[in-house]
């Protein structure tokens, strides 16, 4: 349920880094249409909201709302991460 | 310096506030977030700093040697009230033995302390009052600093007289004289009222010396994750063979913890009222500082290295903007828990300083009648069951729950009571109602389950705060993000003590010439930033080679923290900017990085024992250790390769703007807005 959360937080903040004008031409090298990115930000944000469920499913209610917010920090941290070293793999994995 | 002589944007003005309020005690700040990290661990570090626990094989109920322990207890504690058993936990391989000689170690004492703590909001003036778990293990033939022991004993005393002053019975004083705590609290009783005030608490008198080593009990109740904790003596058994493991005196993750808030060698009001102030002040650089970062969203995940200036900005946005959802929560819950000392004019309104009232209402409301026995006075033999009581609560609750301490009440009486705390946390809004059964202590029949103590609004908003802050939920991976999330926090206020030095750097490129203000900056961020690092490895160090059975050696550890601090001030203020940062890292590096080899050189279990026994406190510990040893020597490393951007100024490669318009970005700096003022 951990791993679950995480890996959803992780993509979605993916996929919102990829509908932002800015961080989608980091990693495509051309920032789409504004229609593809707001799809891009709606599925992320999509994801992030998805991986709410399992985190309260494994802590229950309180403590799961606690618990997303620290993988959603987790994750973004990572993803600020990977999208400045590697942006390829975010590439890869969107396309 | 801003000037306040024409209108600014509110931009503007917010920088200057964010610039300052984040400067003036961010240095303190940065100690104050670090140890308090720290501190999510701090039952993970005390066991790491007893190497005599190490060898405690943890095991399951239906193999700890109960009736040894039973046998223990009897021994040690023939007359006591209450016992307690702590089982083994994954923050505690050990088992516990705790015991509570008077009444107010009893079901009372038990819930006053579970009072304390659900009142969270409406009494959080008393941090101090707060339990520590495990702190048996810390206790244990103890020279205690004064401070961390002497109160608990005083407020036992402090408690006492409450009851006393409502008429409530002492049921048998007699057996006081046997409580170490009981000693203790006799010995200090005018604490015993300060203590008992939290509110309007007079200054802490001189810190009485210590009549030798104590073995008083520290904390209030906590069960959960921490297991339970206890209120008197407490003893730390390996669970399968039950034998008595004696761990050195020292004041573990304690001294860390209690640092965070209440720093040291200072009196203790004072100390909180400048952790307070501190903590406003990092509140305020937090709202501030959303409201400068003008491209919260657009930058959101941007990181650019390798950019001097903007990369140091880059970082600290990243670190604050990711985790400020825990920031915030972090920095204002700290506030509400030193909310009735900052703020006690509500109280005062309220009460008009009778604490006693104050007291006695939330007594009333916090603990409905315990419905505990009074003892018979007739002898009956405790139950031998426990292993059997405990599968039938985790039947009873099924869901993998498991039993986290087991509390008996009047042992030997033909009404004793045994009670089962299951172990963890619900929830963040029941306040502290673990869910308990209780058994006929003789019989083993069930009994009636004490009824749940209700929280009014402000007292269930308080104690989801303190929850929140403390991590008292916490399983191993909400615990795993709120350390991380701290870590976060720790580098953001680190990225933005460095940043006003770097973004002043360029007026002043000879450090020769830097102005006095720059340079004391630098120094301090240096000794602040780096020196803790240090002087927190040699504080671990320290545990491990002072002799264990040196008198005074729980002492001897944290002067060794503070002295080598101090030597690294002097350090920093010798050395030039660029070489003490990359020496103290450097230091800090290596003191850290061996920590895991001197923790196997010196008695403790090593790394490759601790992972294969499944010891997950330890190895955190060591690879926490080897982690940041590495990160910190990297970080001297960059250091010392970084060639200053300023005399760089000609390339004009270093200087080619990134992708996106980042003038916006520069405002943000101070020293370009004061250049643009």
């Amino acid at each position: 349920m951990n791993l679950l959360c995480l890996v959803l937080c992780f993509w979605g903040f993916a996929a919102i880094s990829a509908g932002m004008e800015r961080h989608a031409r980091d990693i495509f090298a051309a920032a789409g249409s504004p229609r593809t990115r707001r799809l891009r930000l709606l599925a992320g944000y999509a994801l992030l909201a998805l991986a709410l469920p399992p985190a309260i499913a494994g802590h229950g209610l309180s403590i799961g709302i606690a618990v997303w917010f620290g993988f959603l920090a987790l994750a973004s941290t990572a993803l600020a991460l990977v999208l400045n070293w590697r942006p390829d793999i975010l590439r890869r994995a969107l396309r | 310096m801003m000037t306040f002589d024409r209108a600014r944007p509110l931009r503007q003005s917010m920088n200057w506030l964010h610039t300052w309020s984040g400067l003036l005690l961010g240095w303190l700040l940065f100690a104050i977030f670090v140890t308090g990290t720290l501190s999510y661990f701090r039952n993970e570090i005390t066991f790491w700093m007893q190497p005599e626990l190490h060898r405690a094989q943890t095991a399951p109920p239906e193999r700890i040697a109960f009736v040894r322990a039973l046998a223990l207890l009897a021994r040690e504690a023939p007359d006591a009230q209450q016992w307690t058993l702590t089982l083994p936990n994954p923050r505690n391989p050990t088992l516990g033995l705790g015991w509570q000689s008077s009444m107010t170690g009893n079901r009372q004492a038990s819930s006053d302390a579970t009072r304390e703590q659900d009142a969270g909001g409406a009494q959080p003036s008393n941090p101090a009052a707060e339990s520590r778990p495990f702190s048996g293990e810390t206790t244990r033939g103890r020279p205690d600093r004064g401070e961390a022991r002497g109160e608990n004993g005083a407020r036992q005393e402090g408690r006492r007289r409450e009851r006393g002053a409502d008429g409530a019975q002492l049921p048998n004083p007699a057996t006081e004289s046997r409580s170490f705590s009981g000693e203790t609290a006799r010995g200090r009783p005018n604490r015993g009222e300060a203590r008992g005030e939290s509110g309007a608490r007079p200054p802490r008198a001189e810190r009485q010396p210590e009549a030798g080593p104590q073995r008083s009990g520290a904390g209030a109740q906590r069960q959960g994750q921490g297991g339970g904790g206890h209120r008197g003596p407490r003893l730390a058994l390996d669970p399968e063979s039950g034998e008595k493991l004696e761990g050195r005196a020292t004041a573990g993750g304690n001294f860390l913890y209690r640092f965070h808030f209440e720093l040291y060698g200072i009196d203790r009001i004072w100390a909180r009222w400048i952790v307070g102030i501190a903590t406003m002040l990092m509140f305020v650089a937090l709202v501030s500082g959303v409201v400068v970062h003008r491209r919260i969203f657009k930058d959101f995940f941007t990181f650019r290295p390798g950019k001097g200036k903007r990369s140091w900005l880059d970082a600290h946005n990243a670190s604050s903007v990711l985790s400020l959802p825990f920031h915030l929560i972090i920095t204002f819950s700290g506030l509400v828990l030193f909310g009735n000392m900052l703020m006690p004019t509500a109280l005062q309104a309220a009460y008009r300083g009778d604490s006693e009232a104050r007291f006695g209402e939330m007594r009333a409301r916090m603990t409905p009648s315990s419905g505990m026995p009074e003892p018979s006075g007739e002898r009956a033999p405790l139950t031998t069951g426990l292993a059997a009581l405990i599968a039938e609560a985790q039947d009873i609750w099924g869901g993998g729950e498991r039993v986290g301490s087991i509390t008996i009440t009047h042992p030997g009486d033909r009404n004793a009571v045994i009670e089962l705390r299951q172990m963890g946390f619900p929830s963040l809004t029941g306040g502290r109602n673990v869910p308990v059964l209780r058994f006929n202590g003789v019989t083993g029949e069930p009994l009636a389950a004490p009824a749940a103590r209700e929280q009014s609004v402000v007292q269930a908003v308080g104690s989801v705060l303190n929850l929140l802050h403390r991590g008292f939920f916490a399983t191993p991976v909400p615990r795993w993000l709120l350390f991380l999330s701290g870590v976060g926090g720790s580098l953001m206020i680190a990225s933005g003590l460095v940043m006003w030095t770097v973004s002043r750097a360029r007026k002043a490129p000879e450090p020769a010439r830097a102005p006095w203000g720059h340079r004391l900056v630098e120094v301090l961020n240096i000794a602040a930033v780096a020196g803790l690092m240090v002087a927190i490895a040699v504080h671990f160090w320290a545990n491990r080679l002072i002799p264990a059975d040196l008198p005074m050696r729980a002492d001897g550890e944290i002067h060794a923290f503070f002295i080598a601090w101090a030597v690294m001030l002097v350090h920093a203020a010798l050395r030039r900017p660029k070489a003490a940062w990359v020496e103290q890292l450097a230091c800090a590096g290596v003191l850290t990085g061996l920590l895991p080899l001197v923790n196997a050189a010196t008695g403790g279990l090593a790394l490759p024992g601790s992972i294969e026994r499944g010891l997950g406190l330890l190895a955190g510990f060591d690879l926490c250790a080897l982690i940041s040893g590495a990160g910190m020597l990297y970080a001297a490393y960059k250091v010392h390769r970084h060639t200053p951007r300023a005399r760089l100024a000609a390339s004009p490669s270093r200087e080619e703007p990134g992708s996106g318009p980042e003038t916006e970005a520069d405002t943000l700096l101070p020293g370009t807005m004061e250049e643009a003022a």
